[in-house]
């Protein structure tokens, strides 16, 4: 008899028998499923890997290597340190300077600078559209000169990673850095940073963008090919899941939809003249991870090998090097509960397991407080300590993708790529992801899922403590969270009636044509804007520029 | 139903609003980036029973009051639900400033759809 046939053998043994008894006076206690719907198997066995047509060496093989399920780290953690992302600041260019220093004194080696709302959407503080906002979610940043104070003392050079969730705005931020960088006599092409740039899913899910999609998708290509050509460190794209799947997208839409926006951009890019292996080089895909451990883990790895799949068969590329997509894993403020805020502390270490178990060459936990306001110096410092008691008290860095293998996990990671490769193709009878988003397809989706999620909650079907088991009606703790003056608004007023009475204004104001002008041409808008960038024009006022010819979205 | 300022938060807004479709309610959904002064001339116009609006971005302090300043100016008394990222503290003042109920994260959509019910009595 075989091996197969053994298995087969006993399994039957153990179905009809073992398990059949045992379930008799032991039902099982709940229903277990996906976030897609799927459900889980009590137990799984080489014969669910034969029936998933599992290969080691076409689905698996090594770390490093295509199809790169097992991450693009040959030796994982063990040689590697993975960037504890830090997402912060608040309020104005001083305090943050502070807090980052805070940070950076207790372990942070990342700064993902967190910009505030107005300077986001291209409104200086002065606007009426700022009011109430400034400061308030980030830090209000009008200026070159809010950029120097905020970064005072501080080393670029020492920092794993330097970025921003500049979405709409991406040209900006590269002309801050590249100022920055030529005042501290630094070549910026260097400088290992990135501005997020994933522009599409801000139409679906976030909703920080400023002009019509059709403008806002060529600036976005405009910063990658002025990254690709002429930043060589420069991260062009981080691809985003996270907002869509806190929006209410399950695993394996998040996945899809991320991947299918990766792909609208390949082909926006060599529309522009790129070839994709110059374009997909130092991308990131960032995904937000919920407590379903061993979904979580088998559909980030299913991500991995359906995009180094999708990359060879729609672009024909070949080099590993363009194969591989690194991960940045976070956790999850959806998941995250007003009620119990200690719990979060749970939740997120969790969520920092599934991505050291998945091979997430970033990971980032969310303050616990989540669901009470901005973060207590105290709470961002806790962020540090869940992934630095996490990475440096166990022994999952020891081993290379330990869970590689597991029958359960190569099942179920087989069975999220074939759900993904579903959407996408689905996605493509649409005519491809700027139809699917403009069409309001994806969004119906992502709406969908959120409110089949709320249901399952308030029936109880997916437990959170808290919230529908183990409620207290009483609760023993209460957070209070930072509040940001609303009066540093009008600091930061006056700052700007100031930066605007000493810059050489004929100056700036020749800059501001000069992004017009090129917006017109439907030229590349990066050179003219870090040049309006050095000469102290404000947010705003590039932002109008941008508007006089593209408009705004109105949706 | 609308989001003031500009905060893309959208989910609270999105899965209350269906809750509310599903309980028989019309509701009319302005989605991101409103002024208090859209959401004022979306009520005259709709002749809505009640304003729903979703904060989380800390500015409920500046545009919720101006919301009920302009509904008080136009004489409309229609009852303002908040729902978000509210600071316990600050719900007093909201509720002075003219809210008629804040929900907190953690709330269920049948508390809410109870509550909305409860405003337009013999109706829904």
């Amino acid at each position: 008899m075989s091996e197969i046939e053994k298995i087969i053998q006993e399994q039957d043994v153990w179905t009809t028998r073992v398990l059949k008894d045992y379930l008799r006076a032991n039902p099982d206690l709940r229903e277990w499923v996906t976030s897609s719907g799927q459900k889980l198997k009590p137990l799984y066995t080489p014969l669910d890997l034969k029936e998933a047509g599992f290969d080691f060496n076409k689905d698996l093989s090594f770390p490093g290597m295509p199809p790169f399920t097992r991450s693009s780290m040959p030796n994982w953690y063990r040689s590697y340190n993975p960037i504890l992302g830090q997402y912060a600041g608040h309020g104005l260019a001083e305090e943050t300077n502070k807090r980052w220093k805070y940070l950076i004194e207790n372990g942070a080696t990342s700064l993902v600078v967190a910009l505030d709302l107005p300077t986001q959407v291209g409104y200086d503080a002065d606007h009426p559209m700022a009011e109430g906002e400034v400061g308030q979610m980030g830090i209000s940043v009008c200026s070159l000169k809010d950029v120097e104070e905020l970064f005072d003392g501080i080393s670029l050079e020492k920092l794993s990673e330097l970025g921003t969730t500049a979405n709409a705005t991406p040209s900006i931020w590269y002309g801050w850095v590249i100022a920055l960088c030529r005042q501290r006599n630094m070549d910026p092409r260097n400088l290992v940073f990135w501005s997020q740039n994933d522009i599409l899913k801000e139409y679906i899910a976030r909703g920080a963008w400023i002009f019509p999609p059709e403008a806002g998708f060529k600036i976005t290509v405009d910063a990658i090919e002025y990254a690709v050509r002429y930043l060589p460190k420069c991260e062009p794209l981080i691809l985003c899941g996270s907002h869509m799947r806190g929006l209410g997208a399950t695993a394996a839409q998040e996945s899809a939809f991320t991947l299918a926006n990766g792909l609208a951009y390949i082909d926006g890019c060599v529309q522009r003249g790129l070839k994709p292996e110059q374009v997909v080089r130092r991308w990131w895909a960032q995904f937000g991870v919920q407590c379903k451990f061993i979904e979580e883990v088998a559909r980030l790895r299913a991500t991995r090998r359906l995009w180094a799949r999708l990359l060879s068969e729609r672009y024909g590329l070949t080099n590993p090097e363009n194969l591989a997509l690194r991960l940045r894993t976070h956790s999850s403020g959806v998941s995250f509960t007003r009620q119990q805020p200690l719990n979060n502390v749970v939740r997120g270490t969790i969520e920092m397991l599934i991505g050291l178990l998945s091979g997430g060459e970033h990971l980032h936990c969310h303050p616990f407080g989540e669901g009470w306001g901005l973060p207590s110096a105290e709470m961002a410092k806790m962020q540090l300590r869940v992934m630095q008691v996490t990475m440096l008290e166990t022994d999952i860095c020891g081993v290379g993708d330990p869970l590689g293998g597991s029958y359960a996990i190569e099942t179920l990671t087989c069975q999220f790529e074939d759900e993904m490769r579903a959407l996408i193709n689905k996605i493509d009878d649409m005519g491809g992801m700027l139809a699917a988003i403009d069409n309001g397809w994806v969004r119906n989706q992502i709406f969908e899922s959120a409110y089949k999620q709320q249901l399952e909650v308030q029936s109880g079907e997916s437990p959170v403590v808290g919230i529908n088991v183990h409620r207290e009606e009483q609760e023993d703790m209460t957070i209070k969270p930072i509040e940001v003056d609303s009066s540093i608004r009008d600091q930061q007023v006056e700052k700007l009636r100031i930066l605007r009475a000493t810059r050489n204004n004929a100056v700036a104001n020749r800059t501001l044509d000069k992004v017009k002008a090129a917006a017109r041409k439907g030229d590349n808008l990066v050179p003219s804007v870090i040049e309006a960038v050095s000469a102290y024009a404000t947010v705003g006022e590039i932002c109008d520029a941008m508007r006089e010819v593209y408009g705004e979205y109105r949706p | 139903m609308g989001k003031i300022g500009l905060d893309g938060h959208e989910r609270g807004a999105a899965v209350v609003s269906h809750a509310l479709r599903d309980a028989g309610m019309e509701v009319i959904y302005l989605g991101l980036r409103r002024t208090p002064a859209d959401l004022v001339a979306a009520a005259i116009q709709e002749d809505v029973d009640v304003i729903g609006v979703s904060l989380l971005s800390g500015g409920h302090l500046t545009s919720i009051p101006l919301l009920t300043k302009l509904l008080k100016e136009e004489g409309l008394d229609i009852p303002v639900i908040l729902g978000g990222v509210i600071p316990g503290n600050d719900i007093t003042v909201l509720k002075q400033a003219g809210v008629r109920e804040v929900f907190l994260p953690g709330t269920s959509t049948d508390e809410i759809v109870r509550y909305f019910r409860s405003l337009v009595p013999g109706r829904a």
